[in-house]
Formats: structure tokens, sequence, C-alpha cells
């Protein structure tokens, strides 16, 4: 044989097998094991060991899990539902049966929610088997770049430079000195130094002996803005040191450009795999190593007035406080606000509040709908916080004024050279607020293009001919004569929605239907009692929803949501209505939408996206039975899975009645995993009706789901830095 | 050939599975046309921007295939 390593050596592998005579009868063929091996309902997924699972309950029920990679600090956010799912990832199953597993466990047949998972976890190095981007590779090796044109670049696009050696530093400065100060003692000695501090300092202020002295002599703000930097530095090694002391990893840490002023930065998105209470610690320890080390300079100048340094120490001082005030303000996306997100057990309180008042809140006040408890919490915080960062953005550049406006005269005045120092200084501190006044006009541009295109749209016949083919591609559309679906590709309107607006609400009025033309949404059911929220489906591109509702005339019984910015094309009611006066005349297609609807009422297959309901319509069938009949018989071949839609029966074995079961509860999955005898025969009770799928059925629906091409992210990661 | 997105005439191959692209739907993807070794160093000579239709999924990670080498 030749090697086959070598191109030649791997296409004469292949020649030679596919030229061989099969042998072992139907599926040992090349191709058969190619097309299992690329199947991804086949891929036997294996968790690698070292991979951390951590569920944390939270008090209003928004419970998640998180997963750690802790070799390359990658971590995913995923629904506790989901993290069930990993233990059977141990590469003895296919995700095929993971997905049945499920099925068995929780009623739950979310076939592409499993599948997604399965790949992102594999894309994050989760699995035993690494994935290797051949197609990055070779982009890199085609466009070598230097390290330190790397790092350069780096440092234009995204203002910070990382360095990805800091746990090292951490550690060593852990293991000998900062791991003293987690003593009980040490701490509390800290604790009183910080308090008695603060008190000194207030002591002072109200003697009124001194003031900031916009005056200060350009030496002197230089030197106070290199120590503003060294008490930046300790306060994102508290930050770090916490994460070190339980035995989380510090990803990288690094040196930043922060709404134009220079700072250091901890990458801390291992602190998401600690306790809440270890978290809180987390985020409390920067702003207290500033605490402590300004409490020092603070009881200097209470101790010792008429010390040259006290006035320049003061100001140091004044500065410190307002910047550990702005810090713990639980307003701004700063420490303060995680250690209240953990502290109410609301991790994504800050954009839940601002998506709450930007998008459901007028819509809930103009169609005076109720407003819950933690909704007008959310509007409360939203409201509170955008007037509090625009308070802050005005005291803030009244206070740097104050602060700096001595250094800026000083160099003003002080000729060419200060001039030009005072440039540079400019350039840098204004540099990012020059890009982001770059970034906005390119916004801008970017929406009047959108604009522009909007209207070129409108007058090409492009994208509508894209409707036609999705419209005319969805199962729910396949039995559409041509000069329908032309003429409902024709009053199809193209709407573009960003992340997180709904495209409409539970309880809404059904206006409209849609087809995803680009992006990824999600289906959400709300709880009206609760308000707990639940992703029952995610929809991708062809996919089709909001037919139901002008069906039955119902309200919107779940919300849609872009995940990111949407493509949808959109069916206004009556032109939806007007299709299906005509489409009377088509047999078939009626009677399919509102099958579609009944399976869809079945919780196995609710969470089912437009793609799946018409395979299972496809391969099943629903079945009437008078009481007595037998569905299944103990002993006999398992063939069929079948769910009830209404009616009872009863579960006997060896002549004794086991269980009875109702509506939306199923039965005889195991013959769809494993070829053995039933083992209980069921009865109807009452006159029932029943979904009834064969294997085959079976198979090619879960098949179907996994080939369709690429779903949508399903994971988030949340916080990963500290600042 | 048309277009397999818009049905417009073509104006190429999907260098992976051969759908046909207008120049309003063609997209790009690095092709590896030839591997090798040098020094034990797998090395590729590469198409920096072959057509690629966008609807077919070249996998970017290889596939093991044990099987193969059965019965050879």
């Amino acid at each position: 044989m030749s090697d086959p390593r070598t191109a030649d050596g791997l296409y004469a592998v292949v020649g030679a097998r596919l030229d061989a005579e099969p042998h072992g009868g139907q599926g040992s063929g090349a191709w058969d094991v190619l097309a299992a091996r690329v199947d991804p309902a086949e891929y036997r997924p294996r968790l690698r060991e070292d991979i951390e699972v951590k569920t944390f309950r939270l008090r209003w029920g928004n419970d998640y899990s998180m997963i750690a990679n802790p070799t390359d600090l990658v971590h995913y956010q995923v629904r506790p539902e989901d993290a069930e799912l990993l233990p059977l990832m141990d590469g003895t199953r296919t995700v095929k049966d993971i997905v049945v597993g499920r099925l068995q466990e929780s009623g739950d047949l979310s076939v592409d929610g499993v599948a997604d998972l399965v790949r992102q976890l594999r894309v994050g190095n989760f699995l035993t088997d690494p994935f290797v981007d051949v197609t990055g590779i070779v982009r890199r090796a085609a466009n070598p770049v230097s390290r330190t044109r790397a790092k350069a670049r780096e440092f234009v696009t995204t203002l910070s430079v990382d360095w990805s050696g800091a746990h090292r530093l951490v550690e060593f400065l852990y293991r000998h000195v900062l791991r003293f100060f987690f003593l009980p003692a040490v701490l509390a000695v800290s604790v009183v130094v910080a308090v008695l501090g603060l008190v000194a300092f207030v002591a002072v202020y109200r003697s009124g002996r001194f003031d900031l002295g916009g005056g200060s002599a350009a030496a002197q703000t230089l030197i106070l803005l290199g120590m503003d930097y060294v008490l930046t530095f300790l306060h994102e090694l508290g930050h770090a040191v916490v994460l070190v002391h339980h035995g989380r990893k510090v990803k990288s840490a690094g040196f930043m450009i922060y709404f134009g002023s220079p700072a250091f930065y901890v990458e801390a998105s291992d602190s998401l795999m600690l306790e809440r209470g270890q978290r809180i610690a987390e985020s409390f320890a920067g702003p207290f190593a500033e605490l402590v080390v300004s409490a020092f300079a603070s009881i200097f100048i209470w101790a010792f007035p008429d010390s040259p340094l006290a006035p320049f120490l003061f100001t140091w001082a004044v500065i410190n406080y307002f910047v550990i005030f702005l810090n713990l303000v639980p307003l701004l996306e700063l420490d303060g606000y995680f250690i209240l997100a953990d502290l109410i057990q609301v991790p994504d309180l800050r954009p839940r509040s601002l998506q709450f008042i930007r998008y459901d809140l007028w819509r809930k006040l103009r169609g005076r709908e109720r407003i819950t408890k933690q909704e007008v919490g959310l509007a409360l915080y939203g409201f509170v916080g955008v007037a509090f960062t625009i308070f802050c953005l005005y005291t803030s550049v009244f206070f740097w004024e104050t602060i700096f406006g001595g250094l800026i005269r000083e160099l003003w005045n002080g000729g060419v050279v200060g001039r030009a120092f005072l440039l540079a200084l400019g350039l840098f501190v204004a540099g990012p607020l020059l890009r982001g006044g770059i970034a906005l006009v390119r916004s801008v541009v970017r929406k009047v293009r959108g604009v522009i295109d909007s209207v070129r749209f409108r007058l090409q016949t492009r994208w509508r001919i894209e409707a036609a083919e999705l419209i005319d591609g969805s199962q729910l559309f396949d039995d559409v004569p041509e000069d329908v679906l032309s003429d409902l590709a024709g009053r199809v309107a193209l709407k573009r929605y960003p992340a997180g607006k709904p495209v409409f609400r539970q309880g809404d009025r059904p206006e409209a239907f849609y087809v995803v033309r680009r992006g990824t949404l999600q289906v959400v059911e709300e709880d009206p009692d609760t308000g707990k929220e639940r992703v029952i489906a995610t929809l991708a591109r062809g996919d089709t929803f909001g037919e139901l509702g002008l069906i039955d005339g119902a309200p919107r019984s779940a919300t849609v949501r872009p995940v990111d910015e949407a493509h949808l094309f959109e069916v206004d009611e009556s032109t939806f209505d007007r299709l299906l006066s005509e489409m009377v005349n088509v047999p078939e297609f009626e009677p399919t939408l509102q099958q579609a609807a009944e399976l869809r009422s079945l919780p196995p297959f609710a969470s089912m996206g437009s793609t799946e309901v018409p395979l299972l319509l496809e391969h099943g069938e629903w079945l009437n039975v008078a009481p007595g009949d037998v569905l299944v018989e103990q002993g006999d071949a398992g063939d069929a899975f079948y769910v009830i839609g209404s009616g009872r029966v009863e579960v006997i074995q060896d002549e004794e009645v086991i269980r009875t079961q109702g509506p939306g509860s199923y039965f005889g999955e195991i013959a769809l995993l494993m070829d053995v005898p039933r083992t209980a025969t069921v009865a109807a009770t009452t006159p029932t009706r029943v979904f009834r799928i064969d294997r085959e059925g079976f198979e090619q629906v879960l098949a179907g789901v996994f080939r369709r091409g690429v779903l949508a992210p399903a994971v988030t990661v949340g916080r990963t830095s500290q600042h | 050939m048309d277009c397999w997105h818009c049905r417009k005439t073509a104006v190429g191959a999907c260098r992976f599975c051969g759908r046909g692209i207008c120049a309003d739907h063609v997209e790009t993807l690095p092709y590896i046309l030839e591997l090798f070794r040098t020094n034990d160093v797998p090395q590729a000579l590469v198409v920096e921007d072959a057509l690629y239709c966008g609807a077919c999924t070249p996998r970017p990670d290889p596939l093991s295939l044990p099987e193969l080498d059965e019965g050879v």
C-alpha cells in the first residue's frame, strides 16, 4: 500500500476501496461509510474529561448553566436542560440517541437545539475530537502577519493590547504576598483601614482646608495621572487575585483606551464559573483595593494637614473616591452593576431593562396591557440608568476639567513645545472619541445606504424572486399553483428587524405571515402569571411563522424575537386571506395547515419548526381509535411511536394495568431505538386520537432536521472582562 | 447554466459542488489544490479565492475515515 499521508496515497486508498466489492451487506460500502460520517445525527460526541459544568438556580426561575473548557478558557452559557444532556455525550451515543433520550426524559423533541449544542461544543473544543479549522489555517498561512504587526493591528482596531501571560504573574503575587489578604485577621484590618480612611477623608473635606485647585502644576498633574494608573492596576489585581484564590484562571490582562482614558483590564470570564457569593466578592475586590489604598492617603492628610504633600494627596483621594463611587453605582455597567445583578439574581438586568423600555413598554402602554411587578422594576432601572449615564457624562466633563484644566492651560501657554505636547495628548485621549465620531458617521451612512438600498430593492424584482423561491420551498406552500405563488410573491414586503425587537408579541392580534430571509429568530413562550420565558423554537432562513394565527384568528401564542438582525418577508393578513380563499380550490392545502397546528399542539412537537412539522405529517398519520382497541400488543415487534392527541389509553403489562395516559403523552419510542419486542400492551379506554409515526419516518424527520444546514447559535457568553 | 440562487445566467461554477453561481451570489473560499510534505511538515498549494456558491457546506475540519483502510 502506498503512503496514506501523501495525497497520492490517500486517493489510491479511496480508489482501491471504491473499486473493492462491498462486503458485509448494506451500509458497508465506502459511500455509505462517508454518508454516515458526515451525518451530524450519527456523530458520537464525547465530552472531554476536564470540562466543567455548573448549573445556577436563580430566584426568578431564570436558571442557567455554564460549561467551561479550562484549557482554552472558553465558556458557554446554556439552558439547564441542555446541560443535562452533557453526561450523555460519552462517545457511546449518537446525537440522534441523545435527542431521543431527551424525549424520553422530558417529552421535548428539540432536535435542532441538541444538534446546535453539539456543533458549538465541537467548535469550542469541548469534545475529545479536536476541531481543526482548515479554512482558517489556510487563510492565516496565505496572509502571514508578524507578531508585532498583529499586536499593532489589534491595538488600532480594538484600542487594547492583550497579554495572555497575566495568570502566571497574578499567581506568583498571590502565592508570595496577596494570599495573606484572605486571612480573616488581615481582611478585618483592611476593612477597618478602608472605613477609617473614608471617615478621615470626610473630616478633611468638611474642614474646607483643601480644594481641588485647578491650577496644579503640569508636572504634578502628570504624576497624579501616573498614580491613578497604579491605582487602576491595583483595582484589576484585586479582581484577578480573587479569581486565583478560588482556583480560577485569569484568561488575559492588558491595556486599553476606555472612554478616552488609558486603563488596565482583566479578562475574567472564568469568574462565570464562580458561585454567586464568590462572584460578588470578585466584583467588589477591585473597588475595595482602591478603598484601602486611598484610605492611607486620606489618613495621611488628616494626620499631617500641613505637609507639602497633603494638597496633592487630597486631589488624588478625591479622584479615587469619585472613581470608586462610579464603580459601585449599579446604574453603570461597572462593578456595582455586577454586584447588584448577582444580588438580585438577574444576570442580564441591564440589557433586559433597556430592551424592555425600548420595545415592549410602549406597546404595552399603547395596548393598555397589564405590566407585571418585574416589568415595573425593569422600566425603573432602565430609565434611571439612562438618566444617570447622561448625568455622569456631564459631571465627568466638569470634574476632569476642574482637575486637569490647569494642566491644559499651562501646556497651551507653554510655547510651541507645550502646545505640541497638548496636541499629542489630545489626540491620544480624544482619539477614541474621534473614532467614535467616525463610527457614528459610518453608521449614519450605512443607514442612509440601507434606505437607498431598500428603495432600490423595491424597484427590483430580485428579492421577490427570492421570496417566491423560499415560499415555494416551504412545505406549507408546496401545493400552491405557480400563478398564486407569483401573486403572493408580488405582494410580500421586506422587513428588517434589529436584534431583540419583537416581530410580534404573545397575545398580539395576528396581522401577517412571515418567511425568514436572513437572520435567526427565537420563538419565546411567556407564562402570563410568572412572566417566565421559554424558548420553544429557533427559526432560520427559509422557515415560516405566523400562519397559524391568521388561520384560526386567535391571538399570537408566543413572541418571536430576532437573535441578530433579521430580514423577513411579510405577507399581510388580507393577502394571506386572499391566497387562502383561492386555495380553497386546491385540495389538501388547508387541511395540511390545520394538521400542522394540531401537531404543534402536542408537547413533544411543540418546539418543532415549520420545516420539521411537514416532515412529520409526511411520515406519520392520525388514527382514530375506539374504546377497547389495542394500539400496541405486548410481545409484538416494535415499529412505531405514538403521541396522544385526545382521549385516554391504559398500559397493560402481563394483564395488569400499570398506568393510564392522556393527551400530550406518548409511548412506543423504545421501538425506534432498540429492536426489542413491545414490553406492554396499550389499549384505548375512550375514543382516542393518536398521531402514529413509523420507525422510518421518525429517522427521516430527525435526519432531515440535522441536515437542514446552519443552525442558530443557542449559546452566549456573558460578562467577560472587568474594567 | 443558471445561478443556483436566482436562476440568472451563471458566470462560474462552485469549486466544491459544481452549482452555478451568478456575479451577485458568488462567494470565495480557499481551496487546497495539492497537499504534500516537506521535511515532514504538511504543505499545501492553495487557491485563495476559489468560487464558492454559499449553498454547499465544505466542512472546515478533516474527517476520520479509518474504514477506508479495511480490505485494502
